[in-house]
């Protein structure tokens, strides 16, 4: 694959791009990438083509490795690309595709160069490892590259950590457009372990998947606790082999974590927190089923302690450091922190910043956006986007606080609460959504809520839904919920 | 609850996916007994965990995927298959009532 890359790849270009999904060609296109020297930028076929599109032209990328599962699609990718490209199907034919595409180049697997004589390359440790795309508030994908050092950097804390073997056995849940793959495969690697890549068609219910493969591993959004627990797939004891369970992504519910802890009597569980642009996860909370009930907030794991070597602060809108237990916004800086966004130098200003409160202090420090607290122990408790805290009829109301409430009249872990609605970026109510349940008296949970909440928190309306609509990361969709009421 | 024959089932079955899944991009997508409808894209995860309760509710069965191979019960006649065997009363289990909670579920 590296070989391949080299061979024709007619420019210098960083990046290289990878269209596959959950296939042997989608992982060896990121080995192969890193082998040729360069970052690679993952391609997902289960988002919008435009979306992809868009991607691959950001990135600059000219050399895409396409996997035979996306063949279908391809052809919805190359329209309209407006740059000549290279593509390898190390597994696949290409086809018709030369004909109807005469301005690109397709390389298939018979035509891709042997690999004898490759050496390791020379890879600088500010060179990019991978470039992600998030989603953008002006509506363009936000590029996030993150180079070897930043990588390399968590991977050897990780490693360590965990005291991973060859021995391992790690679960392979994440889309690679979502970053906490990178745990997967590189601390996997990193120690020689095997990689198992979870089926699609498992990825919420992969009870199964854990038990016949003895996984020792596992990663995964908080939101497949809930999905087993529905179907019935948690009982004391069912993931003996797991020796570590990492819960990354969004909050994780005290609730959730108890039960996966009584699945996995054996495993350590973890609540892991970082944002793409610290790579992976900077911050980590064991949970102890003794001590840690007592330490959640409104429900809710903390997000822990930062990373040995990593730094974190709490700061005031004026970009000062908050006191112990006071809100403020999410600071990070260490070698897990990357320096900016791609090509992006307007917000990069904004979102990099030096603080104002310690003159000596020369570093950048990322705002995350996300409000925490610190206790005098350091430990960091999440409490919402700074963008959640919003203004009900003029009071500042903090959305979990009335989920919470909510949580306990209902039963469900699965609430969410948006101001409701909103003139001049101010509420005049809240309303909250509700899933997980297959009913739900509104009048009840209305009337506890008044016995705990002024009468601002009160929300309005509580709808019952299905699943909670989520985001490509698996992530609650708020924005989607307030189309709902939008529309 | 009468018990549902497996032609019941499938129709059943054939019918939510056609109300809930995932048919935008193809509304005359032709579903059948052999459909496996991840694989076609009619369900996601969550899709698919909503049917099981679906069918969980609507004819009284325990839809146990716990050893069950996915490539199994995403096909329209695995689940249907899967789920009448839920129907059956397990002789080896005690009922309900009595029923030692080897899985319990928990209200998430």
């Amino acid at each position: 694959m590296a070989r391949g890359i080299l061979s024709y790849e007619c420019e210098s270009n960083p990046l290289a791009a990878v269209f596959a999904y959950r296939s042997l060609t989608a992982y060896a296109g990121v080995l192969g990438i890193l082998a040729a020297g360069k970052g690679y930028v993952p391609l997902n076929p289960r988002f919008p083509v435009e979306r992809s599109r868009r991607m691959l032209q950001l990135s600059g990328c000219r050399v895409v490795v396409a996997g035979k599962e996306v063949l279908a699609r391809l052809p919805e990718l190359l329209n309209g690309a407006e740059n000549k490209l290279t593509v390898l199907l190390p597994d696949g034919d290409e086809g018709t595709l030369p004909e109807e595409y005469p301005q690109h180049r397709f390389v298939s697997g018979a035509e891709m160069p042997a690999g004898d004589g490759l050496s390791e390359p020379i890879v600088a440790a500010d060179a990019i490892a991978y470039l992600l795309f998030t989603s953008g508030s002006t509506g363009l994908p936000k590029g996030v590259p993150i180079q070897q050092s930043n990588v390399c950097s968590y991977v050897d804390y990780t490693c360590q950590r965990y005291a991973v073997t060859e021995a391992d056995r790690f679960s392979q849940e994440f889309d690679q457009t979502f970053d906490l793959s990178v745990h997967d495969m590189f601390v996997c690697w990193e120690r020689g372990a095997s990689l198992f890549c979870i089926p699609e068609r498992s990825v919420m219910a992969p009870a199964k998947f854990i038990r016949d493969n003895a996984l020792t591993m596992w990663f995964s959004v908080p939101s497949v606790i809930g999905a087993l627990a529905r179907l019935r797939l948690l009982s004391a004891n069912c993931f003996p082999s797991l020796r570590y369970s990492l819960f990354c992504g969004e909050p994780l519910p005290a609730k959730y974590a108890e039960a996966w802890q009584e699945a996995a009597p054996g495993s350590v569980v973890e609540n892991l927190y970082g944002p793409t642009e610290a790579t992976i996860a900077i911050t980590n909370y064991r949970w102890d089923k003794a001590r840690s009930p007592g330490e959640c907030v409104n429900g809710i794991v903390p997000i822990g302690w930062i990373f040995e070597g990593q730094s974190a602060r709490a700061i005031t809108p004026e970009l000062k450091a908050a006191t112990a237990g006071e809100a403020g916004e999410l600071c990070l800086s260490g070698s897990q922190v990357t320096r900016g966004y791609w090509n992006d130098g307007e917000r990069s200003k904004t979102q990099f910043v030096r603080l104002t409160d310690d003159p000596e202090d020369a570093r950048h420090w990322y705002r995350t956006g996300d409000l925490v607290r610190q206790d005098e122990r350091g430990c960091l408790f999440y409490v919402g986007r700074t963008d959640h805290q919003v203004k009900i009829r003029g009071h500042r109301v903090e959305l979990q606080e009335i989920e919470e409430v909510i949580r306990k009249a209902c039963g469900s872990a699965q609430v969410v609460s948006v101001p409701w609605p909103v003139r001049n970026g101010s509420g005049d109510g809240v309303v909250a959504f509700v899933s997980g349940l297959e009913s739900l008296d509104q009048g009840q949970v209305m009337e506890y809520c008044s016995d705990f909440l002024p009468d601002y928190m009160v929300p309005k309306r509580i709808y019952l839904l299905g699943e909670m609509p989520l985001n490509v990361n698996g992530k609650i969709d708020r924005q989607k919920l307030v189309q709902l009421l939008e529309g | 609850m009468a018990r549902l024959t497996q032609d019941e089932l499938l129709n059943l079955i054939i019918q939510w996916v056609r109300e809930n899944g995932q048919t935008g991009e193809f509304p005359d997508q032709k579903i059948t007994a052999e459909t496996d409808l991840m694989a076609a894209g009619l369900l996601d995860s969550f899709g698919f965990i909503d049917l099981v309760l679906f069918l969980e509710a609507q004819c009284g069965a325990r839809i146990n995927l716990a050893e069950v191979d996915p490539g199994e019960f995403t096909v329209v006649m695995g689940l249907c298959n899967i789920a009448l065997a839920g129907m059956e009363p397990d002789p080896l289990q005690p009922p309900d009532d009595l029923a030692f909670a080897g899985a319990q579920p928990f209200s998430d």
